[in-house]
């Protein structure tokens, strides 16, 4: 059995998790009836007088809907691994309105936190809308700026935003700083229950949620002197004893997980697609020689069956440099 | 006794502001919500206040009254109320004296007992669910005779 595909994939991740696989979707939230909503009731009454039968109808009254002025802000990047001196460590948060009204927010990044190790420097513009949809920050979102493209989301609607800072020089290893997004609803924040009036949706009043009307979340970039890479390559075993890539031959890759340098990759998960017309060979997966179960549980490897394919994860944990070599195995049949 | 009752029903009727429809029935609705206040001896006393204003989980109170106006008695009297899409019913919230509480799930064509109501759901027959009502109708056991009056009452949540 030989080689006869090598594919040679290697990625060189600074970050403390290395996701092959795009970002996940963020869930949306049930903000109840519409700011502005009028439900109005009659009632009826049927009857018989003297033998005939009699329909009327009662008054009406009517309940207005006001708005909740309400907002979530979730980090969705692990901690971030960074190296003195580094320019465009981005952090990842989504903010979603979990009001009833349509709403305006304002963003402001904070970077002065007094209990931290360093201040990150927030890159000019810092603050991107993910306009693309790709879920990582690219050529086509675009920048933030307060006061001119304030977002404005509906009931439910989630944004994910994007901060991007560059690290101080002369840091050393172990250091911490952390990046906090802000995100104020542009009605107005306050002690929940505060009321805005006749500034809600379809001129009803404003009240303010449970969040206050505004949501904070942090950050977090660790110095660490930490690389890893990782070389990915294929075996094709088909039906003939031979190594040709035709339908129904058996293809292993190999994944090797290298960590070089001082610092540690925190939580590091290898998550690999499964490639578009091929099919994954149940309980194929292997971290260092051993069999891992495709279900998630106890051990640390799982097939996820997400479209379009599937993918293969491994969670190593926290990797240092002398952990050595991570060797992944797994195969798949070509349809 | 009939004169004490029609001024009972009168003051009612001004209390609650709202303008009645006149017909041979006098159908009047109103819509108020609980609201507990402290008294001057410092107890906490539940309120009936007239509400126009409403958030999502909010839960709001319906009442009906209703006063046979008329010189005869009113037979078979029936009172329907809407159950609107925003709200869901309170379970066994419905409240009236003399008489016999069903629901629809259909848009007030058929009414029954919550617990005997049935809806499709993915082709599948299920009991309905507080969701699924439309509509609750009270029919009065008894007729109603001239100067009478009395009232129909349910709670509501917003969505």
């Amino acid at each position: 059995m030989q080689p006869n595909i090598k594919l040679s994939l290697k990625a060189i991740a600074r970050g403390a998790i290395i996701v092959l696989t795009c970002f996940g979707a963020a869930t949306g939230y049930a903000a109840g009836t519409a700011a502005g909503t009028d439900i109005v009731n009659v009632a009826q009454v049927d009857y018989e007088l003297g033998g005939t039968p009699v329909s009327q109808a009662s008054n009406a009254v009517t309940i207005t809907v006001d708005e909740i002025v309400d907002v979530t802000n979730v980090l969705q990047s692990p901690q971030q691994t960074v190296a003195p001196g580094e320019t465009g460590a981005v952090l990842a948060f989504t903010v979603s309105n979990t009001g009833n009204g349509s709403e305006t927010f304002i963003l402001s990044v904070i970077n002065n936190d007094a209990a931290d190790d360093f201040d990150p420097t927030l890159q000019t513009p810092g603050v991107f809308f993910d306009s693309d949809g790709s879920g990582d920050l690219s050529a086509a979102d675009t920048p933030y700026a307060s006061g001119t493209n304030d977002p404005v989301l509906a009931p439910d609607a989630v944004l994910l935003v994007f901060v991007v800072n560059d690290i101080p020089a002369g840091l050393v290893n172990g250091q911490l700083g952390r990046s906090t997004l802000r995100v104020e609803s542009a009605t107005g924040t306050g002690t929940p229950g505060t009321v805005f009036p006749g500034l809600g949706d379809g001129g009803a009043d404003a009240l303010v949620g449970s969040s206050g009307g505004a949501a904070e979340a942090t950050g977090e970039y660790l110095v660490s002197d930490v690389d890893v890479a990782i070389n990915k390559a294929a075996v094709v075993t088909d039906a003939f004893g031979g190594s040709a890539p035709t339908p129904g031959a058996l293809v292993t890759y190999t994944l090797t997980v290298t960590v070089t340098g001082t610092g540690t990759a925190i939580a590091a998960v290898i998550n690999d697609p499964i490639p578009a017309s091929t099919t994954y060979v149940p309980d194929s997966l292997t971290l260092n020689g051993a069999s891992l179960s495709d279900v998630d549980d106890a051990d640390a490897g799982s097939f996820i069956s997400t479209p379009p394919n599937g993918a293969v994860s491994v969670s190593l944990g926290d990797l240092t440099q002398a952990d050595g070599l991570q060797t992944i195995t797994f195969s798949v049949r070509i349809d | 006794m009939m004169k004490q009752t029609l001024v009972l029903a009168a003051l009612l009727l001004v209390g609650q502001g709202a303008q009645a429809q006149t017909g041979n029935i006098e159908l009047k609705t109103v819509v108020e919500k609980e609201t507990t206040v402290t008294n001057e001896a410092g107890q906490e006393v539940t309120q009936l206040v007239p509400v126009d204003k409403v958030i999502p989980g909010d839960v709001v109170i319906y009442t009906v009254t209703y006063t046979n106006i008329a010189d005869e008695p009113a037979e078979k009297v029936v009172i329907t109320n809407p159950i609107k899409s925003d709200l869901r019913y309170v379970r066994d919230s419905a409240f009236a004296p003399g008489a016999d509480v069903e629901f629809s799930v259909d848009g007030g064509e058929q009414f029954a007992a919550l617990e005997q109501l049935t809806v499709e759901r993915d082709g599948t027959t299920v009991p309905a669910s507080l969701d699924d009502l439309t509509h609750i109708r009270w029919t009065l056991r008894d007729q109603l005779d001239p100067g009478a009056q009395g009232f129909a009452r349910f709670r509501a949540r917003l969505n």
